[in-house]
Formats: C-alpha cells, sequence, structure tokens
C-alpha cells in the first residue's frame, strides 16, 4: 500500500513540478557527467505505395515522414536522402513495397474464386460492393 | 566514461499529455523516434537533489527541433537494461 502512496505522489509531481526553461535545461545538459550513448542494432520500417499515379514512402516508425515521386526507384531515392539527414547511420532500413491495388476499367468483369472452387463474375457496374484482396481475383483478358 | 544504452522509451499518458500541451511542437513519439533512431544524439548522466540519477539526453525531432529530455532507467536495479522513461523534454525555442 506504501509503495502505491509513493507513486501516486511521484506521479502527481510529474504533473505539477516547474518545468525547467530551455537555458536551464541546456545548462543542466551541459554539466551532466558525460556518457556514451549506446544503441542496440535498429531497423526503421519503410513502406512504399502506388496508388492514383504516384508512388510514396511512408514509415511507422517516423511521425511525419512522407515523400512522393513518379517512380518506385525516384521515391526511394528521396526517401534514402531524406531520411539520411536525420538517421543514425548504423540504423537499417526495412523496406517493404506493397502490391498495387487492382483496378478495372468500366466495364470490365473480374471473377472470384473461392476457396471451394466457385466462380463468382462481378462486373464495375454492379451494385455490390465489397473489399476483395488482389491475390484473389482473376481478370479476363 | 560510462556508458549509456538506450534501447526502447516508454512514457506514462500524463507525460505524453504534458509534453504536447506545455512544449508545443515536441511530443512523445517524436522524441521517442530521435532518442531512438536519430543521429548526433548525446546522453549524460545527471545527478538532481530532488529527481536523483536520471539522464539528461539532447538531441534533434525528425521535424528540426532541439530538444533536451529527461529519463529514468524503468529497473533502477538495473540501468544497463537499456528501458527508460521519458520524464520531460524541453524544446529550443525559435
Amino acid at each position: 500500500m506504501m509503495k502505491v502512496v509513493e507513486d501516486m505522489a511521484g506521479h502527481m509531481r510529474d504533473d505539477h513540478e516547474p518545468e525547467p526553461t530551455w537555458e536551464e535545461a541546456n545548462a543542466a545538459f551541459e554539466a551532466a557527467e558525460p556518457a556514451e550513448l549506446v544503441r542496440p542494432a535498429r531497423k526503421l520500417v519503410v513502406v512504399y505505395r502506388y496508388a492514383d499515379g504516384c508512388w510514396s514512402a511512408t514509415s511507422p516508425d517516423l511521425e511525419g515522414f512522407g515523400v512522393v515521386g513518379l517512380s518506385l526507384s525516384e521515391v526511394k531515392a528521396k526517401a534514402a536522402e531524406d531520411l539520411a539527414s536525420f538517421l543514425d547511420p548504423a540504423v537499417e532500413l526495412d523496406e517493404h513495397v506493397v502490391e498495387p491495388a487492382v483496378t478495372l476499367a468500366p466495364g470490365q468483369k473480374f471473377l472470384i474464386v473461392t476457396a471451394g472452387g466457385n466462380v463468382i463474375t462481378v462486373d464495375t457496374s454492379s451494385r455490390s460492393r465489397a473489399y476483395i484482396s488482389s491475390r484473389s481475383l482473376r481478370v479476363p483478358a | 566514461m560510462a556508458s549509456i544504452i538506450i534501447a526502447e522509451v516508454l512514457c506514462d499518458d500524463a507525460i505524453a499529455d504534458k509534453i504536447r500541451d506545455k512544449h508545443p511542437p515536441l511530443t512523445f513519439p517524436a522524441v521517442r523516434q530521435a532518442l531512438i533512431y536519430a543521429r548526433d544524439v548525446q546522453a549524460g548522466w545527471e545527478e538532481d537533489q530532488e529527481h536523483g540519477r536520471r539522464v539528461a539526453a539532447r538531441g534533434m525531432t525528425y521535424a528540426g527541433t532541439l530538444f533536451v529530455a529527461y529519463l529514468s532507467p524503468l529497473n533502477e536495479n538495473d540501468p544497463e537494461e537499456g528501458t527508460f522513461k521519458l520524464r520531460t523534454a524541453i524544446p529550443k525555442p525559435d
């Protein structure tokens, strides 16, 4: 019980104690005992996607990161250039290219082949709506 | 020279809210990402009368904000474990 009370007191102190100014915080940092910063092997996930005629790169590991380009090679080069100025050189990129979604022309039909071997034919004028993995689609020539 | 191992940075919701509300444009995710992934992060041990032994780290967010962050080892019995709790982060004013 005492531990819980102490923890709650610490939690409340964190919320209400006065915060240092930048000058105070920076002076305290300069006065701190210097240490060698060690960080284990790290990977940064970068996801490339194609949509609406262009490629984009984003990262679930890095808030605010995003670049676009007309080709995959262009967007990869832009991403590498952008990240080079921020990332620690020891960080490895874990790159993923998302499979583009299948786009049908007006009037074009596609077949859905179910696991049981059934085939469903749907065209783009159908009133039904569904989200189907592109892996399940076979578009007739 | 002593070493500081930073493998992961955690944060209470209250601290994340404080950083977001009192120290814009900093956010906990932006500070965590900088401490883990960014180049040129510096860190040192600080003995504070009120807060005890803690890490002071200086780095820059992806958005370009220089900051000083204070962190405490999650497991005080094993400060080399590499997991820290973020206590606060102060941005350099524009």
